[in-house]
């Protein structure tokens, strides 16, 4: 068994993490979660469906559970590393929570993220270009109407 | 976006749309959820399921993996004190003993250093598996006598026969809750021989009542915490993980975490349950509704466990929001091999409604009649009788509420959206703008609010107030729905504070009830408000007394002692001197009784709720793309204690209603299911998600503070009726099988259509193959039990 | 459990081409990864457990879109999203913007979608109807097969997809599917086409209909009979005759996804709706 173990290096957050004995098919959702203590990183459907495990990769937004964390080059942002230090919001994240129905919240840490990138391509995105660059989030509480006022206004320039 | 419903952390009471406790923590991913829990030298859990429907165990040997090196402990059905557990009736193993009954069943459990290590020890553990024929039909089933509840009621004339007479068989699925937040826990041992499940529930008291029983240890010695819950919509009622993790805990005195994948969550887990509907109504030529008969089948899986009520609550609200006069229904929970099933928001409720929704359809058709004007012709109202007899004694709108929703806002022309996504089908879709119909329909619909028939629907909460800040204790669960918040703001309004928080939920506090059935507002909140009313008046009582003035004279406002004309005398911080103000009130909701055998004036439910929806959809008739275009919702909610929680509960439960009505099923084929995977079972997503209108009236609830009343599940059965009705009226179809899939809307894969005669056999011949059925014992299959044993009715 | 090959490094990291199909000749349990989404959610869901994994990522040759001429070449470690910014072909962009999501896109790569043949996959049927040749490799060297040639015999043992190659092909590109929901997911059938008016010919892909993504040569042939080149107009009873023929060559299953039944009568239509929406943009602009 020993031999599935391998060391990976990783750089999350502006930070170098070096982890020994990950197993060699594991995930970067698990190594961010149970390696590093990065919970904030939400595990859900383990499939790349629901977009509750999105972190960025140089920027952009990826499924950390279907990327093999054995095959990730590059600077990983998840939730922890986006949010202020201070405790505060982002006006994004601030526009997400302002607009309505936040419910269980499950699914907000990859809507932050997945959002971020959007807006960053998106400048005074239409609820028709948030609902499509936003496909990759699911959430069962809302009916997505506040996310998608929160996302759009968050857009604004 | 509408002012009110932007989002303030600084809004203050009832009313406003104060910002959740938990949101900022949400956002930035800080807020725990059972799934980010870690303890100190914690083992986790995996659990060894059932690849048979229907199987006798010939052997389960555990010694392979037990031998194996990083795992401390592996247990079988034989380590369970009492290896029977269920909410409502204690039918279900914890691990299976000698038979499986379905595919999924927990038949050993293993505790490991790492969660791959656990898996690799499952695969160690040898099973060998007599396979027996599984029962995968539920009309078998009903014929064959695995009932396991009948219930059978007549109101007025059954006699009675109508001008018109309209008949259909509507069938649902199975349906997932699909919440996001994985089943997730940790058990550990307290250190004197009890254990402590901190992980996510709806019912922290039900739970450890159930662990306790089953571990055979006194309730006091388990202690059951709620942890960051990540949706529930009816799908923590029953136990998963817990026995399991607190077994292991106690065997290895170590902590042990259970975490489902999402594909053991869809085999594990149980659904809302699949159903088949007849029901007949007989009208005049003039659209006035004269009898209702129905026969409503719901299977139920393979142990009853809380599937009693749902079939109570299924046949006595056939009817709808309608005074019907005469009617005979039954209804059967019967039992097959196809997996689990139990409560999922609208419990029993979102099926029979749906069909005699569709069945209005049909009625307005046959009449020449616009469905929305049969509907508004034969509406309930306050004062009028239910069919199982039950005198409807508060308020009723259902002409306002129908009326109402056919204003407001119209949907955006098609012109406006026919790029991109604005099309059926989504991007990439054959549809081009002359391909769509586009149609409107409108329905109504009721749901019992509080849990029905006998079950004890109550909540304590304790409110302190101490240097001008109140904290609230109430173990009523959070899952998402907005418990917290609104318990907030019912103390901010009733003492007159602005500074208040609400603690966690765990079973050392008094019982708060479940979060279910739409309950937690009206009966926590109920206990909240009580509780502050007395904080407030032993509050002013004191002042009275210290600063001498006539506790008559006082009041509370904006944080400050007041005369009742406004004057400011103290704050409530200053006039408090640091002394502690505190009181516990229980509040319980009215004593209900089982739908048969009652007397009159003996209600069935606490309570209902009505709402009335305009929607509108999109069709590619040739290839049965649809595209659900707007809803207009109108709800009754009793008093809006936050407009943005009310409008994202109704909104999003709709939404839930749209999906069943459209693509979510859970099918089984030969016992096995199908899919496993949100690749598989399908959910909406933005882009399958309409604009959603919700507009509220607000007719008070009698017996209950500041008039709330539930609101989540309502929007749930409101949403296929909904879908369905503007569905037809697109493409003159029945379509009474949801999900109304694009093979079924082209008509392509025509429905299985109404065939006139009933198809549940005699009563007589159901008693006597339930009698004949009791008869065998061993497998609950063919045990048969009252749903009304358990902790409900001990 | 799978028991390790002996000697296996349980990760490979090859950087050129040779490097991976050398690599693969000794260790031919390994299992690629292009992106990975698909191969590591089958290990998550404990459908597939190699005991060892090649990783592409390190291989510059296989990334890239380049033109050459009025050809594209598209390296097999090309992500979705990055084929979809470079704007190939309007076929593509909208195919594309239809596969999965933002999220997936990111990571999935042009080879791994096209490697694994099964018939939900987008990309094959729109290769197909962009004439698209596949370069592959292997111990034995490198091989380059037309799209409709690979469709049906895939990879060797131990070869890799290179590249994609895309000849110069002008008009109509357009590709279209049903599914069971409107937002992301796989698609119930698809029918992918281009009709080139400077070659005269018609090409089409199917998708979601047969055991992998299915040309339709009998189709298109009558298609490219049936129009009139110079007036760049056809008949409303040859749409709806190129319509059935594309359901001819299908060969649909009922899973479930979706009824055999559905799934004919869906490429019927969107065969037909296609060669309409042709003459209606050649007449219309
Ligand atoms: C939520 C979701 C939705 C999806 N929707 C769609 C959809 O609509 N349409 C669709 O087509 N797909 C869809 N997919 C499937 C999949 O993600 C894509 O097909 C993707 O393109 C696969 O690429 P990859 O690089 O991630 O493949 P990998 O997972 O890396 O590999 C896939 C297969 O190809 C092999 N492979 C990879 N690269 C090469 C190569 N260069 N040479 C030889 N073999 C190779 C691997 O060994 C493996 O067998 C979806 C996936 C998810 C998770
Ligand atoms: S957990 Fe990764 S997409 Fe759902
Ligand atoms: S708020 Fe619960 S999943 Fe989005």
């Amino acid at each position: 068994m020993d031999d599935e173990r391998i060391s990976l290096n990783l750089q999350v957050n502006g930070t170098a993490y070096h982890v020994d004995d990950a197993w060699y098919f594991e995930t970067l959702l698990s190594v961010l979660r149970y390696r590093l203590g990065l919970t904030g990183t939400k595990q859900s459907c383990e499939t790349g469906s629901c977009g509750a495990c999105t972190v960025l990769l140089d920027g952009r937004p990826i499924n950390s559970c279907v990327a093999l964390a054995a095959d990730v080059q590059g600077n990983v942002t998840t939730i922890e590393g986006y949010s202020p230090a201070d405790g505060s919001l982002t006006p994004l994240q601030e526009a997400l929570v302002a607009a309505g129905d936040v419910q269980c919240g499950y699914c907000l840490p990859g809507m932050v993220l997945a959002g971020s990138a959007f807006i960053a391509d998106h400048p005074n995105a239409t609820d028709d270009e948030v609902r499509e660059g936003m496909c990759g989030n699911l959430c069962r509480c809302t009916a997505y109407g506040s996310l998608i006022t929160g996302i759009r206004e968050a857009s604004k320039r | 976006m509408r002012n009110d419903l932007r989002t303030d952390p600084g809004a203050v009471g009832i009313g406003t749309s104060r910002r959740r406790p938990d949101a900022a923590a949400k956002a930035r991913g800080e807020f725990e959820f059972a799934p980010d829990a870690a303890e100190p030298g914690m083992l986790w859990g995996a659990t060894l399921r059932s690849v048979h429907p229907h199987a006798r165990l010939v052997r389960v040997d555990l010694n392979p993996a037990k031998a194996m090196p990083g795992v401390h402990a592996v247990l079988g059905g034989w380590d369970v004190p009492d290896n029977r557990y269920g909410a409502i009736n204690r039918d279900t193993p914890v691990l299976a003993d000698d038979i499986v009954n379905y595919v999924g069943e927990p038949i050993a459990i293993v505790a490991a250093d790492d969660p791959e290590i656990a898996r690799r020890a499952l695969d160690a553990i040898v099973v060998e598996y007599e396979v027996l024929d599984p029962l995968i039909d539920m009309m078998r089933a009903l014929e064959d006598g695995h009932v396991y509840r009948h219930v059978d009621y007549t109101h007025g004339d059954p006699t009675v026969v109508g001008d018109v007479q309209v008949e259909g068989v509507y069938t649902t699925p199975r349906q997932d809750h699909s919440y996001l937040g994985l089943d997730s826990g940790i058990a550990k041992p307290d250190g004197r021989g009890g254990v402590i499940i901190t992980g996510a529930t709806q019912w922290v008291h039900s739970d450890r009542a159930q662990v306790a029983a089953s571990l055979g240890l006194p309730p006091e010695r388990v202690l059951v915490i709620n942890s960051g819950v990540g949706g529930s919509f009816g799908g923590r009622f029953v136990l998963s993980w817990q026995i399991h993790g607190a077994l292991l805990a106690l065997h290895t005195e170590r902590p042990v975490k259970f975490l489902y994948s999402r594909e053991e969550a869809f085999l594990a887990r149980y659904h809302r349950h699949p159903t088949r509907i007849w029901v007949r109504h007989h009208a005049t030529k003039d659209g006035k509704i004269v009898k209702i008969e129905g026969k409503v089948i719901h299977e139920d899986g393979p142990y009853s466990n809380t599937n009693g009520p749902g079939i109570g609550n299924g046949s006595s609200l056939l009817q709808g929001p309608y005074n019907i006069p005469n009617a005979h229904i039954e209804g059967w929970s019967v039992g097959t091999n196809n997996g689990m099933c139990g409560s999922l928001r609208g419990f029993g409720v979102v099926e029979p409604m749906y069909a005699s929704e569709s069945n209005l359809d049909a009625l307005a058709r046959a009449l020449g009649m616009d469905g929305a004007e049969l509907r508004r012709r034969n509406a309930m109202k306050e004062g009028d009788t239910w069919t199982f007899d039950q005198v409807m004694d508060s308020p009723a709108p259902v002409r306002e509420l129908i009326d109402a929703s056919g204003q407001g806002a119209q949907p955006a022309p098609l012109a406006d959206t026919a790029s991109g996504i604005g099309l059926p089908g989504g991007i990439a879709t054959p549809t081009r703008p002359r391909d769509v119909v586009r149609a409107t329909g409108t329905s109504s619909v009721a749901k019992n609010v509080c849990l029905s028939e006998g079950a004890p629907v109550n909540s304590t909460a304790l409110v302190t107030l101490r240097d001008g800040a109140a904290v609230i204790e109430c173990a009523a669960a959070e899952v998402g729905q907005g418990f917290k918040t609104i318990a907030e703001q019912i103390v901010q309004t009733t003492l007159g504070i602005s500074r208040v928080t609400i603690t966690g939920s765990d079973s050392g506090m008094a019982d708060g009830s479940t979060t279910d059935g739409q309950l937690q507002t009206m009966t926590s909140g109920g206990a909240v408000a009580m509780a502050a009313a007395t904080v407030k008046e032993r509050f002013l009582r004191f002042v009275s007394r210290e600063y001498g003035h006539d506790e008559k004279d006082l009041d509370i406002r904006d944080d400050h002692v007041v005369l009742k004309d406004g004057t400011r005398l103290m704050t409530v911080s200053d006039a408090g001197m640091h002394l502690v103000f505190q009181a516990t009130e229980r509040f319980a909701q009215r004593q209900t009784w089982e739908l048969e055998g009652r007397q009159p004036g003996q209600p069935m439910h606490v309570t209902f709720n009505f709402s009335a929806t305009r929607c509108t959809v999109d069709v590619d008739r040739e290839l049965g793309l649809v595209r659900v275009v707007h809803m207009n919702v109108v709800q009754d909610v009793g008093r809006t204690v936050n407009p943005a929680q009310a409008t994202g509960q109704i909104a999003g439960g709709v939404l839930m209603g749209l999906g069943l009505a459209l693509m979510e099923e859970f099918p089984y084929v030969d016992g096995v299911p199908t899919r496993r995977t949100w690749d598989e079972y399908l959910v909406p997503t933005m882009i399958d998600a309409p604009p959603i209108d919700v507009a509220f009236l607000e007719y008070p609830e009698p017996r209950i503070p500041y008039g709330m009343r539930g609101i989540a599940e309502l929007p749930h059965v409101q949403g296929p009726p909904a879908v369905m009705a503007a569905l037809r009226a697109a493409t003159g179809l029945p379509l009474p099988c949801i999900p109304a899939t694009p093979e079924k809307v082209a008509d392509l894969h025509p429905d299985p259509l109404p065939t006139g005669a009933p198809t549940a056999p005699s009563n007589k011949r159901i008693r006597e193959n339930v009698e004949s059925a009791r008869a065998v014992p061993g497998d609950p299959m063919h045990d048969p039990v009252s749903p009304r044993k358990g902790p409900w009715n001990p | 459990m799978t028991t390790a090959v002996a000697h296996t490094p349980r990760v490979l990291r090859p950087t050129t081409i040779k490097e991976a199909t050398g690599a693969l000749a000794v260790h031919p349990g390994a299992r690629v990864v292009g992106g990975g989404t698909l191969v590591v959610a089958e290990r998550s869901r404990g459908i597939d457990g190699p005991a060892s994994y090649l990783l592409l990522s390190g291989i510059v040759d296989l990334s890239g879109v380049s033109r050459d001429g009025g050809g594209v070449r598209i390296g097999a470690q090309t992500t979705l999203r990055d084929l979809l910014d470079a704007e190939v072909s309007p076929l593509l962009d909208v195919a594309l913007r239809s596969l999965a999501t933002p999220q997936i896109r990111n990571r999935a790569t042009v080879g791994g979608n096209i490697a694994d043949r099964r018939p939900a996959h987008t990309l094959s049927p729109c290769f197909l109807a962009l004439d698209a040749a596949v370069e592959s490799a292997g111990a034995g060297g490198t091989r380059r097969r037309s799209m409709r040639e690979f469709v049906s015999e895939g990879l060797a043992g131990g070869e890799i997809v290179v590249s994609v190659i895309l000849p110069e092909r002008s008009g109509f590109q357009r590709y279209t599917r049903v599914a069971p929901r409107n937002g992301p997911g796989y698609a119930i059938a698809s029918v992918a086409v281009s009709i080139d008016p400077t070659a005269r010919s018609v090409r089409t892909g199917l998708g979601g209909v047969g055991d992998s993504a299915l040309a339709a040569p009998a189709a298109d042939d009558f298609l490219t009979a049936a129009i009139d080149w110079d007036a760049q107009t056809t008949t409303d009873a040859a749409a709806a005759e190129y319509g059935r023929l594309l359901a001819e060559a299908s060969n649909p299953v009922t899973d479930d996804r979706s009824t055999a039944t559905y799934r004919r009568h869906a490429v019927t239509v969107m065969g037909r709706r296609l060669v309409e929406a042709w003459t209606e943009e050649q007449h219309h602009g």
